[in-house]
């Protein structure tokens, strides 16, 4: 079978474009491209997920509306839930949604964070782990600030348009956090295992010097980074499972996170760490 | 032109049906099917190899430029691209028959999830690295698989009633003598009742046998497709001679 002019003259012209692009890309020359695609894709994605989330939640809610909770409690969340929804600007908080958000909102009067509540509107491809958020840099989010969620650490935004951001998950290869072990207080750094895509999502736990100071068990949080940049200290990351042996420099452990990366929902994003002394001069 | 919008507008569905719905599904065996991926080789199988080219170039495009993605922007195009086009080129060996469409399906399937994952190889990607790709292709190209039949018959359904409406695009397609006839929809049209029967042409020197039997007496009639082929090129012979 033989291909036509047309056929020939099309097949050129596309594999020259998609080559263009990715000649423009790699020499990193996309940044305006990327930026008009968040806009347009994010704005897209954000407008079909409030009209999709409404009736996905309705659902939900018809499902669950005859768990009974005490009147008392109910009244303290309702108070905590008015200050939340100022921030969120949005109805359609189903149940468990409201559960998250009030695990976070304990979270931050702790910690002392400013959260934005966000959802998650899409999802990366096979092999990226990156997830969309339906907040952006109108709503304050900036690059490269921290993402929680009620049971810890998620990720760091990487880029952010108008109306929505991405963010990099701590199961990424290429995401490297720094840590503290809970209790011994030694310092190493948590990156993405290449085997994450199994299903059980797993990070890699490296520390310098021999991996005899690590046991399974141990729990690790963040630790300070310059300017809260992009990581906020002290969120919980996960706990050690299996402490591998050490052949170099570096002891590496298994870690297992204590987010459910699978099933991501309500996050919040640290906007405005309090960064007292860390200005342009300090 | 308006082959092309239509085109972009069936990768732009697919792209969002894929980030916003697909992959927020926990699917067992840690990946899903690629509704974009999936959408390329059946349209390049049923409907030639320019839509499938069209198709893989937006599909590919938009999974680049739509947020969450952290490749390189044209990488996907490319690969869509070459998929699509392989896809319109086995077009013409599937021979209206279903079986080899799904044969032609798993093998595009299976090309197009490894051209992703050497891409990502040779362009650095951290997250791609052999365990990683051998743990996933097995499941990735089952569901693609299994989702192909699901986007023929949804595309068949979405295909008919335009075909009926508009005739005069198809008969000038069937007039051009040049070369090869674009690939017909025919894998469509099997599984829509009879029309199959009147579609297939007789093949010279071959005894019908077995469950063909009725068939191929049905076809000896005048194909529709021959039918108005010859039709036109009559048409055309008459109208240089009567120029002349």
């Amino acid at each position: 079978m033989h291909d036509t002019r047309r056929t020939r003259v099309v097949l050129a012209t596309l594999l020259t474009v998609a080559l263009a692009l990715i000649a423009t890309d790699y020499v990193g020359g996309s940044a305006p491209l990327r930026a008009i695609g968040g806009a347009v894709f994010g704005t897209a994605e954000r407008a079909i997920s409030a009209v999709t989330g409404p009736i996905a939640g309705f659902f939900e809610r018809g499902a669950g509306a005859t768990g009974a909770t005490g009147a008392g409690r109910l009244q303290a969340l309702e108070r905590q839930l008015i200050r939340l929804r100022a921030k969120l600007s949005n109805e359609q908080l189903n149940r468990t949604d409201y559960d998250q958000l009030v695990k976070l909102l304990r979270f931050t009067g702790r910690s002392g964070y400013r959260i934005v509540a966000a959802n998650v509107i899409a999802v990366g491809q096979r092999y990226e782990p990156a997830v969309t958020l339906d907040a952006g840099s109108r709503d304050g989010i900036r690059p490269e600030e921290t993402v929680v969620s009620a049971s810890g650490l998620v990720g760091t935004v990487t880029s952010v348009s108008p109306w929505t951001c991405t963010v990099m998950l701590a199961t990424d290869a290429s995401a490297v956090v720094g840590v503290r072990l809970a209790g011994s207080g030694q310092m190493g750094w948590v990156t993405g295992a290449a085997n994450s895509l199994a299903g059980s999502d797993v990070l890699r736990l490296h520390v310098l010097g021999s991996s005899s100071a690590i046991a399974p068990g141990q729990q690790l949080v963040t630790s300070a980074s310059f300017g809260d940049r992009p990581y906020v200290a002290g969120v919980r990351v996960g706990v050690v499972t299996r402490v591998e042996t050490s052949t170099g420099l570096t002891g590496t452990a298994l870690v297992r996170p204590f987010v459910d990366f699978s099933a991501l929902d309500v996050v919040g994003v640290v906007v405005t760490p309090s960064r007292p002394g860390t200005g342009p001069g300090a | 032109m308006r082959h092309a919008v239509v085109c972009a507008v069936l990768a732009l569905v697919a792209v969002i049906l894929q980030l916003m719905v697909m992959d927020r599904v926990p699917w067992p065996g840690g990946t899903g099917p690629d509704v974009a991926l999936v959408l390329v080789v059946a349209l390049g199988l049923t409907q030639g190899p320019v839509t499938g080219m069209l198709t893989g170039f937006f599909t590919g495009l938009d999974l680049g430029l739509a947020p969450p993605a952290s490749h390189l922007i044209g990488e996907s195009a490319l690969i869509f691209c070459l998929v699509g086009y392989g896809c319109g080129r086995l077009a013409g060996w599937l021979d209206r028959s279903a079986l080899r469409l799904l044969a032609a399906a798993l093998i595009s399937a299976g090309i197009g999830e490894m051209l992703q994952a050497a891409a990502g190889m040779i362009a650095g990607d951290p997250g791609v690295t052999l365990p990683a790709v051998q743990h996933v292709l097995p499941a990735a190209v089952l569901y693609d698989v299994l989702l192909c039949p699901v986007v023929l018959s949804l595309l068949a359904l979405a295909s008919r009633r335009p075909a009926a409406r508009q005739p005069g695009t198809r008969s000038v397609r069937l007039a051009k003598p040049a070369g090869m006839p674009p690939p017909r929809p025919v894998a469509l049209r099997l599984r829509v009742g009879r029309a199959p029967f009147r579609l297939v042409p007789p093949r010279a020197g071959q005894a019908p046998k077995g469950l063909f039997r009725r068939q191929v007496r049905v076809c000896r009639q005048v194909p529709r497709s021959t039918r108005g082929r010859s039709a036109a090129l009559a048409g055309r012979a008459r109208a240089s001679g009567g120029l002349r």
